[in-house]
């Protein structure tokens, strides 16, 4: 039978060789390397405010103001809002504090059984609300500028259509509006977590939810570990081996895995408003979602919005993020599409010095 | 040892035959004993015509009751399932390795599934409803690892193709051949996770899952309430109450707000009036 492989036994040794000298390299390494050398979230920030398990910070500042009004960047609750200060190198929070932006970030913690009843009303217009007013107070304002990542943009959108009075700009990043749109681009590697989520029935979801009293992290990595099968099974063979004996990659590996080791439990009502209102039923895009009794219309999104969306987004096809252009109720709206992967645009060395700048330039032209 | 349990087993059966047999013969001893001793004319001329016809029914009541206490006694041993074969599968671990219970499953069924009593076999049930939950998962979980099994082995074909398929590029170093085998079994993987049929046995395993850890919490809070220690179910219920209780503070201390600050919509003159309070506003549970 005629084969491809042409291995040369020399070559064949050689590498064998070299893969030998990176194995005792790498271990010699990883024997050095300490948990507390991989410090990721390092920004030195404050604590300014706190409520039940929800933190708000507030960095220093690391350069002259350029951007007058705050910016308060919420993350949602599947993953930490640590993704987006990794590593020095490579830290949205950084980047904006070096371009002169007065910054507050919201950490919601790690969201035990006993938080099981929180529901999305309480993490918009109860905790979300009360960052944003806090901030308003110290500043002397009526409103800020607010920065949604991911389920957090979800979050920010809530409260922007519901109190639009208190977002100056309202920018969002590779956030889901349109549910369904996940096929819109034919791709078999995007949108599996949409697809898995429209596989269950309610009662499955309310079953689950039952069962943990949240929605667990260890299943949403394992959902997730999915998407990606193979890098998954080789991430801490082949993975690891191909950063293994440089100092900086397997730092940098390893500050990744860190904050992925950090996934926290999604509070079960919560939760049960995440896939079924919003996964299943794709109520937000249809303005059907409601909190607190209201309605969100995203047609009252009237103040500026900048919509940023990654290209190779798996998690987040492109296609639910940019959806939002229909929705909004303002005239100015604008779209940044950015090369990479869902947490790519936010860790990768590429998109650094992009993210960075294209937020603080469209923040600067909008007072 | 297994031969020691069938010989048991058997020996069970032989007595549960004998102790059926017996009361079947008691009933007959009984049912004859009540019959008048002399013939059926003897009767009828000794005792008034009234009682004669009296114990006549009470003769035919016996006879029906003996009847069906035979037959009671013939069906009761292999509708309850548990038969001198099922149990013996029970006792078998090289059984237990196999997806769901087998024999077993019908009379765990019937035993789940049958009426409830009020005071009997409460907590037997839930320990065999778990058992039959745990069962069904481990149904769910075969079907899995057969898809993905399948999945697997399509994977291995497709790369087998691949690396023949003299057309493409010669593969020269071990991490080319690896990196064909990843990019096939991704593609392949990522193909099977999006068919109805992966998404439909991800959704049982899921969801029997769930079922029997619940069931499972629900034996776990039998006990519990044995001991007088809070059930998860009751530590639910005070969270809930705890919960309900902040969100209503919430409200009390916004409406408290909106009324002591005249235009609170506004945070200027929120702040104004927190400096002429000499404090800032601080909210229960908070630390600023």
């Amino acid at each position: 039978m005629h084969s491809r492989i042409q291995f040369d036994p020399l070559q064949i040794a050689k590498q064998f060789a070299d893969f030998s000298q990176r194995l005792l390299q790498g271990s010699e390494m990883l024997r050095s390397v300490k948990d507390r050398d991989v410090q990721i979230a390092t920004t030195p920030k404050t604590e300014v405010f706190r409520q039940d398990k929800t933190t708000l910070y507030h960095y220093e500042p690391m350069a002259k103001r350029a951007v007058a009004v705050p910016v308060l960047v919420v993350y949602g609750l599947v993953g930490r809002y640590t993704m987006a200060d990794l590593q020095e190198d490579r830290s949205l929070i950084r980047n904006l504090l070096l371009q002169g932006v007065d910054l507050y970030a919201v950490d919601w913690g790690n969201p035990g059984r006993g938080d099981r009843w929180l529901t999305i009303d309480d993490y918009v217009n109860g905790y979300l609300n009360e960052c944003i007013e806090f901030i308003c107070r110290a500043h002397g304002l009526d409103s800020i500028n607010v920065l949604g990542i991911c389920e957090g943009g979800v979050f920010t959108l809530c409260h922007a259509a519901l109190h639009p009075e208190q977002v100056r700009n309202l920018i969002v990043t590779i956030t889901p509006v349109d549910f369904h749109a996940d096929q819109a681009e034919g791709r078999t590697d995007h949108g599996f977590i949409n697809l898995w989520t429209r596989s269950l029935t309610p009662e499955d979801v309310d079953r689950l939810i039952e069962a943990n009293g949240n929605l667990p992290g260890e299943l949403m990595s394992f959902v997730f570990s999915t998407m990606t099968p193979l890098s998954s099974l080789t991430k801490y063979n082949l993975g690891l081996l191909d950063v293994v004996d440089d100092e900086k990659k397997l730092l940098n590996f390893l500050r990744m895995e860190k904050w992925l080791a950090d996934r926290p439990h999604h509070p079960g009502e919560a939760a049960k408003q995440w896939l079924k209102d919003l996964y299943q039923q794709n109520k937000l895009v249809k303005n059907q979602f409601e909190l607190g009794g209201r309605k969100v219309e995203l047609a009252n999104i009237t103040m500026p919005v900048l919509n940023i969306y990654a290209k190779e987004d798996h998690i987040i096809p492109p296609q639910c993020s940019r959806a939002l252009a229909e929705c909004v109720g303002t005239d100015d709206y604008s779209e940044i599409g950015l090369a990479g992967g869902h947490v790519g645009v936010f860790v990768s060395g590429k998109s650094q010095g992009i993210l960075g700048k294209g937020i603080v330039d469209w923040l600067t032209e909008r007072p | 040892m297994t031969n020691k349990t069938i010989s048991w087993m058997d020996q069970a059966g032989d007595l549960y035959k004998q102790w059926a047999d017996q009361q079947r013969a008691l009933f007959r001893s009984m049912s004859l004993g009540i019959a008048p001793p002399g013939p059926p004319g003897a009767l009828t001329a000794n005792t008034p015509a009234g009682a004669s016809e009296g114990m006549r029914q009470a003769q035919a009541l016996w006879q029906s009751s003996m009847e069906q206490w035979v037959t009671l006694a013939q069906q009761a041993q292999p509708q309850s399932g548990l038969t001198a074969e099922s149990l013996k599968t029970l006792f078998d671990p090289s059984q237990w390795a196999q997806a769901g219970l087998g024999p077993l499953d019908a009379a765990i069924e019937h035993l789940v599934e049958g009426p409830s009593y009020a005071t009997l076999w409460t907590l037997d049930r839930k320990i065999l409803k778990a058992q039959k939950l745990r069962g069904e998962w481990a149904k769910d979980l075969a079907a899995f690892q057969l898809l993905m099994h399948g999945a697997w082995s399509e994977a291995v074909k497709r790369f087998f193709q691949e690396i023949n398929d003299t057309q493409g590029a010669p593969i020269t170093t071990w991490r080319e051949l690896i990196d064909v085998w990843i990019k096939t079994a991704n593609e392949t993987l990522l193909a099977t996770h999006r068919t109805p049929e992966f998404l439909e046995v991800q959704r049982r395993l899921t969801r029997s899952g769930a079922e029997c850890r619940l069931q499972e919490r629900e034996i776990a809070e039998a006990f519990c309430e044995m001991q007088q220690t809070p059930t998860r179910t009751e530590m639910d219920e005070v969270q809930r109450e705890v919960y309900d209780l902040r969100r209503r503070l919430r409200v009390l201390e916004r409406s408290g707000i909106a009324a002591a600050i005249p235009h609170a919509a506004s945070p200027r003159a929120a702040k104004k009036a927190d400096r002429s309070r000499g404090a800032r506003r601080t909210p229960p549970n908070s630390t600023a």
